[in-house]
């Protein structure tokens, strides 16, 4: 499935803001992101897909729109 | 009962005024009788020898706005509020201004005072925004809340 993925905070630092992507679920595409992105690895993340936070593996559909976020720190 | 619906979201520094505006549209509410106020200010953290300038404050809007209601909503179900308004800012905000705003008021000072405490911690904790420390050398650090 091709995604949408868009990142926040650190992890601009490390990926683009948003770009497309090729995964399945959300296992596969992190586990992509960190074979290519070692630094991700040690990350602690929160990962939202559509607008809803998921603390479970998550099978995509195709255009699903993926948040990876760091740790809040507003305020 | 009144409820800011737009956007919290503020670009730049939240002015002094405002705080003061958010103010005086209560006067004509005759049943509030106390009102609580939570202003955050940018700190000069000094880090490695290094003073921060500002913070740059980013959001993942939407996801945000989103959580924001449920805020908002379990709130007003848990504390018998007049009103509430919330403020957070967007972009680059400076050493000794004003990035967050939070105002509840009630009938009776117990409910403003705790609601607004709640809201604090609630908005700090569970609100997708990332702030990016910036010092005066140029280089940054992002902000880890304690």
């Amino acid at each position: 499935m091709k995604v949408q993925v868009k990142t926040f905070g650190s992890l601009t630092d490390i990926l683009a803001k948003e770009f497309y992507i090729t995964a399945n679920d959300t296992t596969e595409l992190l586990a992509t992101l960190t074979h290519d992105h070692a630094e991700l690895a040690q990350r602690s993340l929160l990962i939202a897909v559509n607008n809803t936070i998921v603390k479970t593996a998550v099978t995509f559909q195709e255009n699903d729109i993926v948040a990876l976020m760091p740790p809040y720190s507003g305020g | 009962m009144t409820k800011q619906k737009n956007d919290i979201f503020f670009q730049g520094p939240i002015p002094a005024t405002l705080v003061a505006e958010a103010i005086s549209q209560h006067h004509n509410k005759p049943k509030i009788g106390a009102h609580s106020i939570f202003l955050g200010q940018i700190r000069a953290d000094q880090i490695d020898g290094k003073a921060v300038k500002s913070i740059d404050y980013t959001t993942n809007r939407e996801l945000a706005l989103l959580k924001m209601a449920e805020i908002r909503e379990a709130v007003f179900d848990k504390y018998p509020l007049a009103c509430m308004h919330v403020y957070h800012s967007e972009g680059e905000v400076r050493v000794g201004e004003i990035c967050f705003f939070v105002f509840t008021s009630s009938a009776h000072r117990r409910a403003a005072m705790d609601a607004c405490d709640e809201l604090v911690e609630r908005i700090k904790k569970e609100m997708p925004i990332w702030g990016k420390e910036l010092f005066e050398d140029d280089t940054h650090q992002w902000k880890i809340n304690k």
